[in-house]
């Protein structure tokens, strides 16, 4: 017979249950439990806590406020919008080592390319069956054609583009396992969607045509934020509205929305708060000039 | 095993097992329902629920509570993908906030842990991020105080703990 826990009026529930509850704690009140008893701080300072809690934040959108633009210096404030209610694992691509090494891949020249318009395109590939995509890439060689990397073989090749009319309005994204396109449109977001992937029929094709339920900027020069989330979930921001769409229902649920002449700043990417220690600022501390000027307010 | 399987597929998982409380009260629910806690679903997989599954460690008020869940959400694995979903997960999502919102702390923590015992992990994920929730943006003390949790630091370690991290420690 097993025994029966007292747990009236306290947390006395085994460490597997702690460690669930602290694991979907926002980092700052996880910093805080690590000094209410030895227990806890055992936990919160374990490296796989940290990396499992990490996983579990939801993804955030920056909002940009910049002001005191008249002085030399300029001041931003960043607010952190949360986007997801339900959250899961994220993907972690890890690489086990210290150093960086080099691919044995012949690789196109870089500066053929203004290489500006290509960077965000390039720092974001989409992540997919083993493969990262990129729709605008040196090793897309000039032709209409998107890079793909195998990350096991470790080789370059090419794959059909989607039939969307500029790349600069469009972004892969990986969402519920299949490969996407978006293109930001005079009236929303298209959504292409890759069919077959991998199979010799492989095609895209129109699935979503998603409507935002605000102002586009005539004149915007950019689609501000657009990325796969989890559970089907695409983040779509521009200028006036940041929302999210799901693929599988549908549906389209706006988080914050402005009007002209105010406007949105969004970061390009979502971030997850992370409190697992990073070498970038062990390296740091040798040179602390180096470090980029942030003052935290909390 | 893979005939039994068959079986449940075709009837709609109609065919009923009982869950018996610590206390002794029965629940009588279908196979499609039980088989969301991953415990039941195993054993039902074993072929051993003929005599009733006991849950020792469930008291009846709580199990009332899982089996209210479970019936609930039965079915919500099977409807994924499906457009018409919608409007029913704005209900579960309804349900599932009422349901957590209204517990005081001990019978939360008693749901917690039938829910890891019963291994339901959606419910014990719900469970879990209602008690995340309350402590969210608690000091130490504050937390102690509510999980009735004693401090066994010397006043130097815990100074050198709230030292390292001390953005975390104003408000």
């Amino acid at each position: 017979m097993m025994k029966q826990r007292q747990t009236v009026g306290n947390l006395d529930i085994d460490g597997d249950l702690t460690y669930e509850i602290l694991l979907r704690l926002p980092a700052k009140t996880v910093l805080c439990c690590g000094a209410v008893c030895k227990a806890w701080c055992r936990i919160t300072t374990n490296p796989t806590f940290l990396s499992d809690h990490a996983r579990h934040r939801p993804p955030k959108a920056l909002l940009y406020n910049s002001f005191g633009k008249a002085t030399s210096k300029i001041n931003m404030e960043l607010d952190a919008v949360s986007v997801a209610a339900h959250h899961h694992a994220a993907m972690v691509l890890s690489v086990g080592a210290d150093e960086p090494r080099r691919l044995d891949v012949e690789a196109t020249d870089i500066e053929l390319f203004g290489t500006t318009q290509y960077t965000r395109s390039m720092m974001t590939p989409a992540a997919l069956h083993g493969h990262l995509h990129w729709l605008q890439h040196p090793e897309g060689r000039l032709t209409n054609h998107m890079a793909v990397f195998n990350m096991v073989d470790e080789t370059f090749k090419q794959m059909t583009s989607p039939p969307v009319t500029s790349k600069f309005f469009a972004d892969l994204l990986a969402i519920d396992k299949f490969l996407m396109a978006s293109e930001f449109t005079n009236l929303g977001v298209d959504l292409w969607v890759m069919e077959g992937y991998g199979a010799m029929d492989e095609r895209w094709e129109l699935r979503h045509r998603v409507v935002l339920p605000w102002m586009r900027g005539v004149t915007l020069e950019r689609p501000l934020l657009i990325e796969g989330g989890n559970d089907g979930d695409v983040i779509m921001g521009t200028a006036y509205g940041l929302g999210v769409y799901n693929v599988k229902s549908k549906t389209f649920r706006t988080i914050i929305t402005v009007k002209p002449p105010d406007a949105l700043l969004l970061s390009w990417n979502m971030l997850r708060e992370s409190l697992v220690p990073h070498t970038f600022f062990d390296n740091q501390q040798q040179h602390p000039t180096c470090l980029p000027l942030f003052h935290f307010l909390s | 095993m893979a005939a039994a399987a068959a079986e449940a597929t075709i009837d709609g998982g109609g065919k009923m097992i009982i869950l018996i409380s610590a206390d002794g009260k029965r629940f009588e629910v279908t196979e499609a329902v039980a088989s969301q806690s991953q415990l039941i679903s195993n054993m039902i997989e074993d072929d051993c629920t003929e005599n009733g599954v006991r849950l020792p460690n469930v008291d009846g008020d709580i199990l009332t509570m899982v089996v209210d869940y479970c019936n609930m959400h039965a079915g919500d694995a099977a409807a994924d993908g499906d457009t018409t979903k919608a409007s029913s997960t704005e209900e579960l999502k309804k349900f599932d906030a009422e349901l957590v919102q209204a517990l005081e702390n001990p019978v939360l923590f008693k749901l917690i842990l039938a829910a890891n015992f019963l291994n339901i992990k959606s419910l014990l994920d719900m469970t879990c991020q209602r008690v995340a929730d309350m402590m969210s943006g608690k000091t130490p003390e504050q937390m102690r105080e509510t999980f009735s949790i004693e401090n066994d630091f010397t006043p130097e370690e815990e100074a050198a703990i709230r030292q390292e991290n001390a953005w975390a420690f104003d408000d």
